[in-house]
Protein backbone atom coordinates (compact mmCIF):
# COMPACT_ATOMS: atom_id res chain seq x y z
CA UNK A 1 0.00 0.00 0.00
CA UNK A 2 3.01 2.05 0.85
CA UNK A 3 5.76 0.77 -0.91
CA UNK A 4 8.66 2.70 0.12
CA UNK A 5 7.75 2.94 4.29
CA UNK A 6 10.19 1.55 6.24
CA UNK A 7 9.27 0.09 9.32
CA UNK A 8 12.86 0.77 11.12
CA UNK A 9 13.04 4.31 9.65
CA UNK A 10 9.69 6.17 9.17
CA UNK A 11 6.94 7.19 12.13
CA UNK A 12 3.98 4.49 13.07
CA UNK A 13 1.90 7.97 12.62
CA UNK A 14 3.06 7.81 9.08
CA UNK A 15 0.18 5.07 8.16
CA UNK A 16 -2.53 6.41 9.46
CA UNK A 17 -1.24 9.95 8.12
CA UNK A 18 -3.27 12.25 5.43
CA UNK A 19 -1.18 11.07 2.07
CA UNK A 20 -0.51 7.34 3.69
CA UNK A 21 -2.88 4.86 1.19
CA UNK A 22 -5.15 3.13 3.37
CA UNK A 23 -5.17 5.21 6.64
CA UNK A 24 -7.21 2.99 8.00
CA UNK A 25 -5.33 0.66 9.44
CA UNK A 26 -3.04 2.68 11.30
CA UNK A 27 -5.55 4.62 12.48
CA UNK A 28 -7.41 1.68 13.73
CA UNK A 29 -4.04 0.50 15.31
CA UNK A 30 -3.61 3.58 17.68
CA UNK A 31 -6.76 4.06 18.43
CA UNK A 32 -6.90 0.13 19.57
CA UNK A 33 -3.95 0.97 21.62
CA UNK A 34 -5.97 3.77 23.55
CA UNK A 35 -9.07 1.82 23.88
CA UNK A 36 -6.67 -0.96 25.46
CA UNK A 37 -5.23 1.44 28.10
CA UNK A 38 -8.85 2.15 28.76
CA UNK A 39 -10.09 -1.21 29.49
CA UNK A 40 -7.26 -1.94 31.63
CA UNK A 41 -8.52 0.73 33.66
CA UNK A 42 -11.27 -1.15 34.21
CA UNK A 43 -9.91 -4.07 35.76
CA UNK A 44 -7.17 -2.58 37.97
CA UNK A 45 -9.52 0.22 39.37
CA UNK A 46 -10.28 -1.27 42.54
CA UNK A 47 -6.20 -2.34 43.21
CA UNK A 48 -4.71 0.64 42.05
CA UNK A 49 -7.48 3.81 41.63
CA UNK A 50 -4.35 6.09 40.63
CA UNK A 51 -2.80 3.97 37.83
CA UNK A 52 -6.76 3.29 36.48
CA UNK A 53 -6.86 7.19 36.44
CA UNK A 54 -3.80 7.39 34.29
CA UNK A 55 -4.49 4.38 32.20
CA UNK A 56 -7.70 6.09 31.20
CA UNK A 57 -5.68 9.20 30.95
CA UNK A 58 -3.13 7.45 28.52
CA UNK A 59 -6.45 5.91 26.68
CA UNK A 60 -7.97 9.24 25.63
CA UNK A 61 -4.48 10.55 24.66
CA UNK A 62 -4.41 7.29 22.48
CA UNK A 63 -7.56 8.17 20.79
CA UNK A 64 -6.65 11.80 20.00
CA UNK A 65 -2.93 10.51 18.23
CA UNK A 66 -5.85 8.57 16.14
CA UNK A 67 -7.74 11.61 15.58
CA UNK A 68 -5.18 14.27 15.13
CA UNK A 69 -3.78 12.73 11.92
CA UNK A 70 -0.02 14.14 10.65
CA UNK A 71 0.08 15.45 7.30
CA UNK A 72 2.18 13.44 4.59
CA UNK A 73 1.75 15.17 1.65
CA UNK A 74 4.32 12.80 -0.77
CA UNK A 75 2.96 9.79 0.93
CA UNK A 76 3.85 7.97 4.25
CA UNK A 77 7.13 7.04 3.24
CA UNK A 78 9.87 9.03 4.28
CA UNK A 79 7.43 11.27 5.88
CA UNK A 80 9.70 14.66 6.83
CA UNK A 81 9.72 15.58 11.05
CA UNK A 82 10.26 18.39 12.50
CA UNK A 83 9.09 21.04 9.08
CA UNK A 84 7.58 23.31 11.55
CA UNK A 85 6.16 25.62 8.73
CA UNK A 86 3.64 22.66 8.03
CA UNK A 87 2.65 21.73 10.39
CA UNK A 88 -1.26 22.39 11.25
CA UNK A 89 -2.80 22.15 14.24
CA UNK A 90 -3.25 18.20 14.46
CA UNK A 91 -0.04 17.82 13.58
CA UNK A 92 1.18 19.50 17.19
CA UNK A 93 -2.03 17.92 18.92
CA UNK A 94 -0.78 14.77 17.77
CA UNK A 95 2.58 15.19 18.78
CA UNK A 96 1.53 16.44 22.51
CA UNK A 97 -0.63 13.68 23.06
CA UNK A 98 2.32 11.09 22.31
CA UNK A 99 4.03 12.72 25.17
CA UNK A 100 0.73 12.55 27.47
CA UNK A 101 0.09 8.98 26.35
CA UNK A 102 3.74 8.02 27.10
CA UNK A 103 3.92 9.65 30.37
CA UNK A 104 0.38 8.62 31.52
CA UNK A 105 1.17 5.46 30.71
CA UNK A 106 4.61 5.26 32.52
CA UNK A 107 2.37 6.78 35.84
CA UNK A 108 0.13 3.91 35.38
CA UNK A 109 2.59 0.86 35.81
CA UNK A 110 4.50 2.65 38.35
CA UNK A 111 1.54 2.90 40.14
CA UNK A 112 0.76 -0.87 39.75
CA UNK A 113 4.10 -1.98 40.55
CA UNK A 114 3.74 0.23 43.62
CA UNK A 115 -0.10 -0.68 44.73
CA UNK A 116 -1.93 -3.60 45.11
CA UNK A 117 -2.16 -4.73 41.52
CA UNK A 118 0.18 -7.98 41.55
CA UNK A 119 0.11 -8.11 45.56
CA UNK A 120 1.25 -11.45 47.33
CA UNK A 121 2.15 -12.83 43.95
CA UNK A 122 5.49 -14.09 42.89
CA UNK A 123 8.68 -11.13 43.60
CA UNK A 124 9.95 -11.12 40.42
CA UNK A 125 6.41 -9.49 39.12
CA UNK A 126 6.86 -5.89 40.56
CA UNK A 127 10.74 -5.62 39.36
CA UNK A 128 9.70 -6.64 35.54
CA UNK A 129 6.90 -4.00 35.32
CA UNK A 130 9.67 -1.38 36.51
CA UNK A 131 12.07 -2.44 33.88
CA UNK A 132 9.62 -3.06 31.29
CA UNK A 133 7.97 0.73 31.86
CA UNK A 134 11.55 2.09 32.40
CA UNK A 135 12.60 0.37 29.16
CA UNK A 136 9.49 0.88 26.91
CA UNK A 137 9.65 4.48 27.71
CA UNK A 138 13.58 4.65 26.61
CA UNK A 139 12.43 3.07 23.36
CA UNK A 140 10.02 5.95 22.69
CA UNK A 141 12.44 8.52 23.81
CA UNK A 142 14.94 7.03 21.04
CA UNK A 143 12.06 7.43 18.67
CA UNK A 144 12.00 11.09 19.45
CA UNK A 145 15.62 11.77 17.50
CA UNK A 146 16.63 10.62 13.96
CA UNK A 147 16.82 7.39 13.28
CA UNK A 148 15.60 3.61 13.54
CA UNK A 149 12.14 5.80 14.71
CA UNK A 150 9.93 3.46 13.77
CA UNK A 151 11.85 0.16 15.18
CA UNK A 152 11.89 2.47 18.53
CA UNK A 153 8.21 2.97 18.20
CA UNK A 154 7.27 -0.89 17.76
CA UNK A 155 9.87 -1.67 20.62
CA UNK A 156 7.91 0.72 22.57
CA UNK A 157 3.85 -0.92 21.63
CA UNK A 158 5.49 -4.28 22.65
CA UNK A 159 6.51 -2.77 25.84
CA UNK A 160 2.97 -1.82 26.55
CA UNK A 161 1.48 -4.61 25.59
CA UNK A 162 3.31 -7.09 27.63
CA UNK A 163 2.52 -5.09 30.49
CA UNK A 164 -0.71 -4.40 29.99
CA UNK A 165 -0.65 -8.46 30.14
CA UNK A 166 1.16 -8.50 33.32
CA UNK A 167 -0.63 -5.92 34.97
CA UNK A 168 -4.42 -7.24 34.14
CA UNK A 169 -3.11 -10.89 34.26
CA UNK A 170 -1.73 -9.78 38.03
CA UNK A 171 -4.73 -8.03 38.94
CA UNK A 172 -5.92 -10.02 42.33
CA UNK A 173 -9.29 -12.00 41.51
CA UNK A 174 -12.08 -11.07 43.68
CA UNK A 175 -10.69 -7.40 43.71
CA UNK A 176 -12.22 -6.25 40.04
CA UNK A 177 -15.26 -3.39 39.75
CA UNK A 178 -18.58 -5.72 40.86
CA UNK A 179 -16.68 -7.91 42.93
CA UNK A 180 -17.05 -6.63 46.63
CA UNK B 1 -4.18 -34.13 31.53
CA UNK B 2 -2.10 -31.00 31.73
CA UNK B 3 -3.27 -28.77 35.48
CA UNK B 4 -4.61 -25.54 33.54
CA UNK B 5 -6.11 -23.96 36.71
CA UNK B 6 -4.82 -20.94 36.02
CA UNK B 7 -6.52 -20.36 32.53
CA UNK B 8 -10.12 -19.23 33.74
CA UNK B 9 -12.76 -17.59 31.62
CA UNK B 10 -11.95 -14.43 34.55
CA UNK B 11 -8.19 -14.29 33.64
CA UNK B 12 -8.65 -14.55 29.53
CA UNK B 13 -11.33 -11.82 29.94
CA UNK B 14 -8.96 -9.93 31.57
CA UNK B 15 -5.90 -10.09 29.61
CA UNK B 16 -8.38 -8.95 26.29
CA UNK B 17 -6.60 -5.09 26.19
CA UNK B 18 -2.82 -7.12 26.37
CA UNK B 19 -3.80 -9.30 23.84
CA UNK B 20 -5.04 -6.50 21.59
CA UNK B 21 -2.17 -4.39 21.90
CA UNK B 22 0.10 -7.72 20.92
CA UNK B 23 -2.50 -8.27 18.10
CA UNK B 24 -1.95 -4.94 16.35
CA UNK B 25 1.56 -4.84 17.54
CA UNK B 26 2.09 -7.95 14.86
CA UNK B 27 -0.36 -6.30 12.52
CA UNK B 28 1.96 -3.09 12.63
CA UNK B 29 4.67 -5.23 12.31
CA UNK B 30 4.09 -6.51 8.59
CA UNK B 31 1.60 -3.54 7.73
CA UNK B 32 2.51 -0.89 5.66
Amino acid sequence: MNPSYSHVADHLSDLASFGARAPVIGILAIATFGVADAVAARVVISASRTAAVALILAGVAGLVIAAARIHCSEGAAGCPRSVVDDSTWTDVLHGQAVVVNALAFFVAMMACAAGRVGAGRAAWWRPTVVVLAVLGLGFLSQAIGEGAVGAWQRGWLLTNSVLLLLVTARTPAGTQEGRG
Amino acid sequence: MANVSWLTVERARRVVPGLLGLFWFLVLLVAR
